[in-house]
């Protein structure tokens, strides 16, 4: 039996990796959406009775910017990656996802600054607490966007880069969507707001 | 036109958009907060109010996809890949990675209370189960004849995972021995080890003297002589390594001299 | 075929060339799993709903007997902390039992079912992703056996007597095994979801997948929207635990981590576990007679509208002034209004029961009975509910809050046995014995309509706020009727669980499998 003359395998059902993801990321949405609720209910219980949130100048918005800059910048690189799947243009498709890759890495690169910048106790108080769940589970999410991306790679290196790929990088897209949109809750709720 | 689909978790989002606002309102929410996500006013308790207006946005993007993928409809999907018909139910192997990650989620949530070795131990099966899943779903659709899918996994992987399960059995192996030997006495170890050792001998010869020995017979008794290994090597390094180290109590019998070059590895 | 190519490269040669060529299948590679490797490796997700279902009946059996240790100590008998050996072990038990109930029990109870009966009833041949489901059963039943270990060693979601020696520890594996199960469940759930959505054959809309299809679609929805929110909340509290000495939150030294998560076993949150008995009552009743519905887009409605007043997440109350939520409008509105989809399906099973077959073997049926009495528990749950939010009758903080929780259980673990009895075909199973199944719906529904008329009046009773009935104030006749339902709901469970098993040991005779 020549593997040429075997069967190719059968077309399947291409929205199904896409919809099982959307419902995933939609669950992973509303626990951070949750934890971004407690964090605030927190700070506004606390600012209501008078006490300070986190200590004049602790927080500093620098490179909370410069992370959400990275992560606008990575949601283009993930787009460029799905176009890449769609067209079968593999050196694209490898670019893309490596350089989002390397976003990811910058970001969490950055947070650990940030741990040291604020040099926050976990049992400083309140407010150290949930600084550092919110901040903690998006890292997690992150970490989980990456490892999707890396299947999604190590899928593109089996084979060729082709239609039925291109939803396994397209669902991993969608994730890292939501994780730039989480991200900018913490940037906004976390940072800006303080 | 909407798809059913589209239709319940648009409501849902309608639903949860009023919800939020009357909520909002109801607990203490003032000027425009509820109507601008904070804003302008404040929103009342925040966690309710924030978890319903995740719920709304939740719905309005499942809704809004659902509607462009026509609920993911059999005949839309034909059409979009130009064909007759779209398969429904994708073969797929028997695989056990899927156990294999469960047990090593389960193993770093213990490790993560318990051990740090633990729950490091439970992210590196989280990871290995991850890669060899990936091959399988890959393999599932690589051609249309499972036989060969599973050849060509094995084709690629089983150069991989012989060594590495190999090299692990044969570390599980010495370290259960060698805790077993380090906690019986001098005298018991030599005997354990000539007995061990005569046993894998013997076994070996049966088996290659007797090529039609069941496949079956053979896989039992070395799992059986792998379990009772662990297990030994599990209880001996629970009870701990006799004493190696020159000891001034001369009546101590398990001492040894310090010029045995026994160290105790 | 472009896929393989490069794989295969070497492989051109015909066989016997020299050449790497291209396997011929070997009997033994062929050779489907054996009997003992299949839970381990199966990718057939009626295997899996069978695993499912099989195990959390038979933690049911568990949990109930200690249901009934509970009410034993509610009788004046014995001092509760006494009979469980201190007031720790006793709240350990008692949060135990209605976690347990919910996330050990009704819902991989109801999840089974649908592993196995969903992928047939849209004309799939498996469930979207085989293997998750695999995951999705192993983690469940790893993160129940965490709980149930990490609580019999000291640990449960907080104490109330202060904690000694390693309860610390033990807690914080309470939590993760708590985490780890919703997880579980909610990789389930999406299995489902996607299986209904995008595995359907080709010229069925979703309008027209079955009753229980479309409530498992519309519960997944609900699951997904509300346990993500419990993990949140585990997150801080573990996050908490372990960052001791803290803070005035999530501290083991009081029932405050139970505080933060009893949402999720009162309203709305409650609910969730019943979505599906919804579905299953009305395919249930149409089967037992013989009848569909002349309006199945009113039953499409009806369970979309259950599951949106069933989700929960947002009423929680421990970090904000109760009286804030409890009274608010939203939180009386869906109390409220959970009543009117029950009504309304009940009319929709009365129609069916009209326009069906009414010979008596069809009325007694196992199904037709299950059904009627899963209907009727939920409704009075849900009655219960709607009394509770009205704020005159000063129930919200009493025990009628767990006449909801029962009546919803309860109804949950008799449409289970409805589903054994269904779709035995889909659970490759022999049916339900029809006295098991008999015996069992009734002594369900006798038992938890014992269980929810103590609890409801023992609210109204109460001087007091008083959710873990422990002032004892007298009402001692209600606390036997309780034991007494508690006793009930054991041999339910225990017959149910009895079924199940000789229904699985029993050989599916040849062609009724497929």
């Amino acid at each position: 039996m020549r593997t040429t003359a075997l069967p190719a395998a059968e077309a399947t059902r291409p929205r199904t990796v896409v919809v099982g993801a959307l419902l995933a990321t939609g669950a992973v949405f509303m626990a951070f959406a949750a934890l971004v609720a407690m964090y605030v209910q927190q700070r506004q219980t606390a600012r209501a009775a008078g006490q300070e949130w986190f200590p004049e100048g602790s927080v500093e918005l620098g490179p909370a910017g410069m992370m959400m800059m990275t992560l606008v910048l990575s949601m283009v690189t993930v787009q460029w990656a799905v176009q890449a799947a769609r067209d079968e243009d593999r050196p694209h498709g490898f670019i893309a996802l490596g350089v989002t890759l390397m976003f990811g890495a910058a970001v969490i690169n950055q947070f650990w600054f940030v741990y040291q910048d604020t040099a926050f106790a976990i049992d400083g108080g309140r407010a150290e607490l949930l600084f550092y769940a919110v901040t903690g589970a998006f890292i997690a999410m992150l970490i989980g966007g990456m490892a999707m991306l890396t299947v999604t790679t190590i899928r593109s290196l089996m084979g060729p880069f082709g239609r039925d790929l291109a939803h396994g990088v397209q669902a991993a897209g969608f994730y890292w969507h939501m994780c730039v949109l989480c991200y900018f809750l913490v940037w906004y709720v976390v940072f800006i707001t303080k | 036109m909407f798809t059913t689909g589209f239709k319940f978790f648009f409501g849902l989002f309608a639903a949860f958009c009023a919800a939020a606002l009357v909520y909002g309102y109801t607990t203490g929410g003032n000027h425009v907060g509820p109507l601008s996500l904070g804003w302008k006013g404040g929103v009342g308790d925040h966690i309710g109010y924030g978890v319903l207006v995740a719920l709304a946005g939740v719905s309005l993007t499942i809704s809004l996809v659902l509607v462009s993928f026509r609920d993911a409809d059999a005949a839309a999907q034909a059409h979009l890949q130009n064909l007759a018909e779209v398969l429904t139910d994708q073969p797929v192997a028997a695989s056990f990675w899927p156990v294999v990650a469960s047990f090593g989620v389960g193993a770093a949530a213990v490790g993560l209370v318990l051990h740090p070795m633990v729950f490091v131990l439970g992210l590196a099966v989280i990871v290995l189960s991850m890669v060899e899943w990936t091959m399988d779903a890959w393999a599932d659709r690589a051609t249309g004849d499972t036989a060969v899918n599973r050849e060509l996994r094995n084709r690629i992987m089983a150069p991989i995972e012989i060594p590495v399960v190999g090299a692990l059995g044969v570390g599980v192996i010495v370290l259960a021995a060698s805790r077993i030997l380090l906690t019986v006495s001098k005298l018991e170890a030599v005997a354990v080890a000539g007995v061990v050792s005569a046993l894998i001998l013997g076994g070996a010869w049966v088996y290659a003297s007797r090529p039609g020995l069941g496949r079956r017979l053979v896989r039992v008794l070395g799992t059986v002589g792998a379990l009772l290994l662990l297990i030994g090597g599990v209880l001996a390094a629970v009870a701990g390594e006799r004493e190696f180290h020159p000891h001034t109590d001369d009546t101590h019998e398990e001492s040894v001299e310090p010029t045995g070059g026994e160290h105790g590895g | 075929m472009t896929l393989t190519e490069p794989a295969i490269a070497d492989s051109e040669a015909a066989p016997g060339a020299g050449g790497a060529t291209a396997p011929e299948p070997s009997d033994e590679a062929a050779a489907a799993p054996s009997i003992l490797a299949q839970p381990f490796v199966t990718s057939d997700a009626a295997a899996v709903g069978r695993l499912f279902v099989l195990t959390s009946l038979l933690l049911a059996v568990g949990t109930s007997v200690v249901g009934v240790l509970l009410s034993l100590g509610r009788t004046e008998a014995v001092a509760p902390w006494d009979l469980f050996g201190g007031f720790n072990a006793y709240f350990r038990m008692w949060t135990l039992y209605r976690m347990s109930f919910m996330l050990l029990v009704v819902m991989p109870l109801l999840l089974g079912v649908a592993l196995a009966v969903v992928p047939t009833q849209v004309g799939a041949g498996n469930v979207a992703f085989p293997r998750a489901a695999l995951a999705s059963f192993w983690s469940w039943l790893i993160g129940a056996v965490i709980i149930v270990v990490s609580v019999l060693a000291g640990g449960g979601w907080g104490a109330i007597d202060g904690v000694t020696g390693n309860e610390s520890d033990a807690m914080a594996l309470t939590l993760l095994g708590t985490g780890m199960v919703i997880v579980a469940l909610m990789l389930g759930a999406v299995t489902v979801a996607t299986t209904v959505i995008s595995s359907r054959q080709t010229g069925m809309s979703l309008l027209d997948v079955p009753p229980f299809s479309w409530s498992m679609l519309v519960a997944a929805a609900v699951w997904l929207f509300t346990l993500p929110v419990a993990i949140a909340n585990l997150v801080v509290i573990y996050a908490d635990l372990r960052g001791r000495p803290a803070i005035a939150f999530g501290r083991a030294e009081s029932p405050d981590i139970w505080l933060q998560l009893d949402w999720l076993v009162e309203q709305p949150a409650v609910y969730i576990m019943a979505v599906p008995v919804l579905g299953i009552a009305v395919e249930a009743v149409g089967a037992a007679v013989g009848a569909r519905s002349s309006r199945p887009e009113a039953i499409t409605v009806i369970v979309g509208l259950f599951g949106l007043l069933a989700v929960g997440g947002w009423s929680q109350d421990y970090f904000t002034a109760p009286q804030d939520l409890r009274d608010g409008l939203v939180y009386v509105a869906f109390g409220l209004a959970a009543v009117l989809p029950l009504v309304a399906l009940a009319g929709g099973a009365a129609e069916l029961v009209l326009r069906g077959t009414k010979t008596p073997d069809r009325l007694l049926d196992v199904r037709m009975m299950g059904a009627g009495a899963a209907l009727k528990l939920l409704g009075a749950a849900a009655l219960v509910g709607a009394l509770r939010v009205i704020e005159p009758l000063d129930l919200l903080e009493t025990t009628a809050t767990w006449a909801v929780f029962h009546g919803v259980v309860v109804a949950g673990l008799i449409a289970g046995v409805v589903a054994l009895r269904n779709w035995s075909h889909e659970l490759q199973i022999s049916p339900l014995s029809v006295v098991v199944g008999r015996g069992a719906v009734a002594l369900l529904l006798g038992g938890g309509g014992l269980l929810v008329l103590s609890d409801l009046i023992s609210g109204f009773l109460a001087d007091a706020p008083d959710l873990m009935a422990l002032a004892l104030d007298g009402s001692a006749a209600l606390n036997v009727v309780a034991l007494a339902g508690s006793v009930l709901v054991a041999a339910g469970a225990a017959a149910a669980a009895v079924g199940a098993v000789s229904a699985l040991r029993t050989p599916v005779p040849a062609g009724e499998a497929a």
